[in-house]
């Protein structure tokens, strides 16, 4: 993703303007403490920060949930909507304004659940933006619901004997999904590792989409809680095409070769839900991009008056 | 128009056995199975005799299906053309003459009384004569249910008659029969050969000749055989005229005004509006989205629009249902949209080809939550072009939605208007990008109007979250009570602040009288035609016609208050007094009925039909005569 | 007097090469018509006032509202929130709008001829700062909506902007040039100043020229391209660099044809594409033979992999200079680079 401003007047405004993390920052956040979304946001600042992305030119789209308040935390242009449907909106901004940069946040209802079409759809679109999952694998904000990605037999409150039903693997699914272009995991509690795939996922030409592991302090501490302490279960993906981040190296010791651009393999990963595997899945920037091939070049008023002269004389009588 | 014809019998007339008849109105309907080109053949009619200078209205008459099984009274497939010396603003009343494909098309317009009593009808006769015997008994069978009317029925070998020119008859029947009109309206052949090639543009050379010929063998054949000619005088105009159907009209009206991005998921009868946008927008620098449903769709320009483009969403019934959720999001975050209903019977899957006037009070009330907005319903072609101009500056300086509700009958009606005088100033003005001042706020709202200045993204100093939840000027989440007391008058504001820049709708007839007709949409032109004819039969009859109906216009109570009674007519369901249950109190009512009385405090009748096809004018003048004051003038 | 034939080769290679050149010269135009129409919009709203504005809401709601909607009390409504212009900010921008609506006119040409003995720099500097005029407008748009114009020391803003004055994002919308110019005048070495943002030149030189008169423009982050093939020049349209070309009007033995892609690789000999380099006896004598040797040699140290310590690849140096953010500056790096492949200048 890469912001490229297009317009003259605004051109006319740029300015040398360096940016710091705090000039993104909005109010407190006011999500629980111990929350994986603090870890985000903070991930995300720094992003901003270093890729010194003007905040009137970046726009966070969000859904409902606790993650979705993540814009009202940031500094910039932001659209909290409605649920499930965040995918939309950030297709139409980035369709009529490819310069702005946009950052799509996402729970796990949001995204896997209410939103599945448009999340699906988004993928094939593959339109230039960064689609964060964030996964605590619950529904927080209504207090403990089953999520599609709540693990089988997980007890919740509308499901008190344990969800029915294997949980969603929404890695594989995403990898399913023709024209995908971009799949990675991440987890919030490896700060580390969570700002080198954000960047990854901003400096991707196309849909890029991470899946976020997140900690809910309240209703699943006990899912990725216990695993944040258990750097054993972490399983680091390396390779061509990966992201690699030598300060991890000394607590991160399991390793996983694998060539980001080998799609099979990349299923075959994320097909084990037990494991908790972070990295680049996948990576293809020769994917064709929706809004690329809808890219039309503009008419003056007047020139499309003209036009439409012509139009109607196949109308004329 | 009633007329009565001579016998022709078997022998061919000379030209002593022409009779022309001269009238003023006329309409005709070709029917077929679906696929014999009927419609083709209609709209090469109508279009010619546009040109001619008659005013024409052409339907298309549907089937559900897209391939009905043949030679079956449901599947019907053809069009209606009726032609006037002045502009024809409706289908009219039952046909006076079919030319018919085969007998059991025809017996599928029969039973929906689409033909008048004594009409002429012309048919293909090979099914008289046809090898399968089944099909012998059909014909003989559907002659004598025929029989119960006093239609005239001429036979005609039209197969035969093809034969003469081409191989296979199958192929350009249609252009034979539209040879037959050309000879009965006295159409000149030149303009036909000239549209036909048109018509046919993107296929082969061979094709138009080949319908050039059958053109001419046509012509031919109805000038050896027939008795009888039509003459309609034609009204010199010297305005361009345009023709087409209402949802090209909002094609390009969404094009003149300037709405860059159409965003829609396939429904009929939208769809060809964005079949329309598709071969066209682009080459205006617009983009047609074909989202991955009716959800993403109103997402889609949502989020266009919030980013200062002006978009626009098309839809029908179900795809409203389906919306709604978005519609309420882009009202409380103020984002301007245009969404057209092209409505259709329903409810749920309903009557998807088929006329309905049954989406005003979704479209008005149907949003969760006090969610005020505009409603307008063009009521004719030419507004569906003029309607979107007028509905994009509406939602961008109120800051809100506009929903336009066209029909299936807008939509599928074609008819010819004045050319359009374009003016480019109702191109998208590009959103104001200056950095906002500080101190400026998201939603400063004017106290006495409810507006604000809009903030859009890259806009240096405007960085805000747009939100759903309840929120002060700030645009900050607030859930305290003053905060929510005044950001909901505030949006309802808006709308009285329209309200007031509104004008009383002017009355067609006499200010005074018995009766009012009060109608919304499509079915002026049928019903203003209606009150015409009732005022010449001395009734005291007038009409009013709404196109806002979110806000009302002022003035309707005073408007009211000059008639003894006052009545809906709607394409619409509402209980009948006199069935089973149904009192003045329980009964349900026509929907703009429904809307009038709660204004107004009137006791506003209705009179509404869900027929699925457009009214007809004798009808409407049916319940106008039924429905005038007890001791009234008549 | 060149020969009609020679003519016609010449119109026909300048309009291949526009075509070539299309999208950018349409996304230059576009944003100036963007520019201008916002501009347009915002003067017509200020001017006149009260009964201007129910004529402009007269006209902007249209036909359809002829009698239904008050456009005096509609007018009303409109322009809420926004904040007043004075009379003098309001002449800037319409004067600003005349500007833009001359260089958004599709008939704005973007060939420019240097005279026979001309200065090839001089007329490209002169023709990029007549575009500039668009950025120069702009700038004195938002000076003047933002209340701040100052004609004494803004004026020059509605002139020409040369090239040096342009800011990032201006140079990210540079309009592209087409230059004709003999084959003698031919010296392109100036030109590096202009390749920065998204700047594309295609020269067309008529007559012979030196064998690689681009070979000293090539940067690691420069698309440069010699060739005598117009389909060639197609590929500029995939490139995201400031791009040079030079289409030669014939094949002739001593010219080099060469792509250099900034995306090709970490090191010169990836990024260098050769499809001839030709000898130093293709050259013939005199002057410009003994430029073009400076000019193959520069070219094929270029293309030759250097081995063990000089290899200059992906180092953390490379990474330290790319990371000073935007600002590192072209010329620092190609200084940087050159030095490592030992191809400074003399």
């Amino acid at each position: 993703m890469s912001g490229e401003s297009c317009g003259l007047l605004h051109a006319a405004r740029d300015d040398d303007r360096v940016f710091d993390r705090v000039d993104y920052e909005g109010p407190v956040a006011r999500w629980c403490s111990g929350c994986g979304d603090h870890s985000v946001l903070s991930a995300a600042q720094r992003l901003l920060a270093e890729k010194q992305l003007a905040p009137e030119n970046t726009v966070f789209v969000s859904g409902i949930g606790c993650s979705s308040r993540f814009p009202h935390y940031m500094k910039t242009y932001g659209f909290h909507g409605i649920h499930g449907r965040a995918l939309t909106i950030a297709t139409g901004v980035k369709l009529t304004r490819p310069e702005l940069d946009v950052f799509v946040v996402m729970g796990d209802g949001d995204c896997i659940s209410i939103g599945a079409g448009h999340w699906v759809h988004a993928v094939r679109y593959n339109v230039d933006m960064v689609a964060l999952l964030l996964d605590n694998e619950i529904y927080g904000l209504t207090k403990k619901q089953t999520s599609p990605t709540t693990p089988q037999g997980y007890k919740s409150n509308t499901q008190p004997r344990g969800s029915y039903l294997p949980a969603m693997n929404p890695l594989e699914a995403t990898l399913g999904i023709t024209n995908a272009s971009f799949v990675a995991q991440t987890a919030e509690w490896i700060p580390a590792h969570l700002f080198a795939t954000l960047k990854a996922a901003y400096e991707h030409s196309g849909f890029a989409f991470v899946r976020i592991l997140q900690r809910c302090p309240h209703f699943t501490a006990d899912i990725f809680g216990e695993a944040a302490k258990q750097p054993d279960r972490v399983e680091i993906l390396e390779g061509p095409g990966g992201i690699r981040v030598e300060a991890l190296d000394a607590i991160y010791k399991n390793k996983v070769e694998h060539d980001s651009s080998d799609l099979a393999h990349a299923r075959a990963l994320a097909q084990d839900m037990t494991a908790i595997r972070l990295g680049i899945f996948f990576e293809d920037e020769s994917r064709p991009r929706y809004e690329e091939t809808r890219s039309i070049p503009q008419h003056s008023a007047h020139e499309k008056m003209e036009l439409l002269e012509k139009e109607f004389e196949r109308y004329a009588v | 128009m009633a007329v009565k014809l001579p016998t022709v019998g078997d022998r061919t007339p000379t030209d002593q056995d022409v009779t022309t008849y001269t009238v003023d109105d006329k309409s005709v309907e070709i029917v077929s199975d679906s696929g014999e080109g009927a419609q083709k053949c209609g709209q090469i009619f109508g279009a010619v005799s546009a040109k001619m200078g008659n005013g024409v209205w052409t339907v298309e008459i549907i089937p559900a299906e897209v391939e009905p099984p043949p030679r079956n009274p449901a599947g019907a497939s053809g069009i209606r053309v009726r032609l006037g010396s002045e502009p024809v603003t409706n289908w009219g009343d039952e046909t006076n003459l079919v030319i018919a494909f085969n007998e059991q098309a025809l017996l599928g317009r029969h039973r929906l009384n689409a033909l008048a009593d004594d009409a002429t009808i012309l048919i293909e006769n090979m099914w008289a004569t046809h090898p399968d015997p089944e099909i012998r008994d059909q014909w003989s069978a559907a002659m004598e249910e025929l029989s119960e009317k006093d239609y005239r029925i001429v036979e005609v070998p039209m197969e035969d008659a093809c034969l003469d020119v081409v191989d296979n008859p199958r192929r350009g029947k249609n252009m034979f029969v539209l040879g037959m009109l050309a000879w009965i309206y006295d159409r000149d052949l030149e303009l036909c050969r000239a549209q036909i090639a048109d018509a046919f543009r993107k296929k082969s050379p061979e094709v138009t000749e080949r319908s050039h010929r059958l053109l001419e063998s046509g012509y031919r054949w109805a000038g050896e055989h027939l008795d009888f000619r039509y003459r309609i005088p034609t009204m010199e105009s010297k305005r361009e005229m345009v023709v087409m159907n209402g949802n090209e009209a909002i094609a390009l009206g969404a094009v003149a005004a300037g709405l860059e991005l159409a965003a829609m998921y396939p429904i009929t009868p939208a769809t060809s509006v964005s079949h329309m946008l598709g071969d066209v927008f682009e080459r205006f620098g617009g983009v047609v989205h074909q989202a991955e449903d009716e959800i993403a769709a109103a997402g889609v320009s949502i989020g266009a629009s919030y980013s200062g483009k002006c978009a626009f969403t098309i839809t029908s019934g179900p795809g409203m249902a389906l919306k709604t959720e978005f519609l309420g999001l882009a009202i409380m975050t103020e984002i301007p949209l245009v969404v057209v209903d092209v409505q259709r019977g329903g409810p749920s899957t309903g009557l998807p080809t088929k006329v309905e006037q049954s989406d005003l009070l979704a479209a008005i009330f149907g949003q969760p939550g006090d969610a005020p907005h505009v409603v307008v319903a063009p009521a004719t072609i030419e507004e569906c072009f003029h309607v979107m101009t007028t509905a994009r500056r509406i939602a961008e300086v109120l800051r809100t939605v506009v929903i336009v509700l066209s029909d299936a009958n807008l939509a599928t009606g074609v008819a010819p208007y004045p050319r359009p005088l374009l003016s480019a100033e109702w191109q998208s003005t590009p959103p104001d990008q200056r950095p906002i001042p500080e101190g400026q706020r998201p939603y400063d709202w004017d106290p006495d109007t409810g507006i604000s200045r809009r903030f859009i993204p890259g806009q240096l100093g405007g960085e805000h979250t747009v939100t759903g939840l309840a929120h002060d000027e700030r645009s900050k989440v607030a859930y305290d009570s003053a905060v929510n007391v005044r950001a909901s008058t505030m949006r309802s504001r808006k709308l009285a602040a329209f309200q007031s820049t509104l004008r009383p709708p002017p009355v067609n007839g006499d200010e005074h009288g018995d009766l009012l007709v009060v109608g919304w949409g499509s079915t002026k032109g049928a019903i203003e035609e209606a009150v015409e004819r009732a005022r010449r039969e001395g009734l005291a009859v007038s009409s009013l016609h709404l196109t806002f109906l979110s806000p009302l216009p002022p003035g309707l109570k005073e408007i009211f208050s000059h008639f003894t009674k006052v009545m809906t007519v709607e394409i619409n369901y509402s209980d009948e007094l006199g069935d089973p249950f149904i009192t003045e109190q329980n009964r349900r009512r026509g929907q703009l009925s429904w809307l009038l009385r709660g204004a107004t405090l009137v006791d506003v009748d209705c009179w509404t039909r869900v027929l699925g096809e457009p009214l007809r004018p004798g009808k409407i003048l049916g319940a106008i005569r039924d429905n005038l004051p007890k001791g009234g003038s008549a | 007097m060149p020969s009609e034939a020679v003519m016609d080769v010449a119109t026909d290679l300048s309009e291949r090469a526009v075509a070539a050149l299309e999208p950018r010269i349409e996304s230059f135009r576009a944003a100036v018509v963007a520019a201008e129409e916002e501009v347009r919009t915002e003067v017509v709203r200020r001017v006149g006032e009260e009964s201007f504005k129910t004529e402009q809401a007269l006209i902007e709601l249209g036909p359809f509202a002829i009698g239904r909607i008050d456009p005096e009390r509609f007018a009303s409504l409109m322009g809420i929130g926004d904040t007043s212009l004075t009379p003098d900010a309001i002449d800037v921008l319409d004067r600003a709008e005349r500007v833009l609506k001359g260089l958004g006119s599709p008939s704005v040409r973007h060939t420019v001829d240097v005279e026979p003995g001309g200065d090839l720099r001089d007329a490209v500097k002169a023709a990029l700062a007549r575009f500039g005029r668009a950025f120069g407008a702009a700038r004195a748009v938002e000076l003047a909506r933002a209340g701040a114009f100052e004609p004494g020391e803004h004026g020059a803003l509605l002139g020409a902007l040369p090239f040096r004055l342009w800011n990032r994002a201006e140079r990210r919308l540079a309009p592209p040039l087409v230059v004709r110019t003999r084959g003698e005048d031919c010296v392109p070495a100036g030109l590096g100043e202009f390749l920065d943002g998204n700047v594309a030149l295609v020269l067309l030189p008529e007559g012979p020229t030196t064998p690689a008169p681009l070979a000293r423009l090539i940067t690691p982050g420069t698309f440069v391209m010699q060739t005598a093939d117009p389909d060639d020049l197609m590929r500029l349209r995939g490139t995201g660099h400031p791009a040079v070309a030079l289409l030669f009007d014939q094949d002739r033995p001593g010219q080099a044809y060469f792509t250099h892609d900034p995306d090709g690789g970490a090191v010169p000999w990836d990024r260098l594409s050769v499809v001839r380099i030709p000898s130093d006896d293709d050259l013939g004598r005199g002057r410009r033979a003994s430029a073009g040797t400076e000019e193959l040699a520069h070219l094929r140290a270029m293309a030759t992999p250097a081995t063990g310590e000089a290899d200059p690849g992906p180092s953390d140096e490379v990474e330290s200079l790319f990371g000073d953010g935007p600002d590192a500056s072209v010329d620092e790096l190609a200084a940087w680079l050159l030095s490592r492949t030992d191809l400074g200048e003399e």
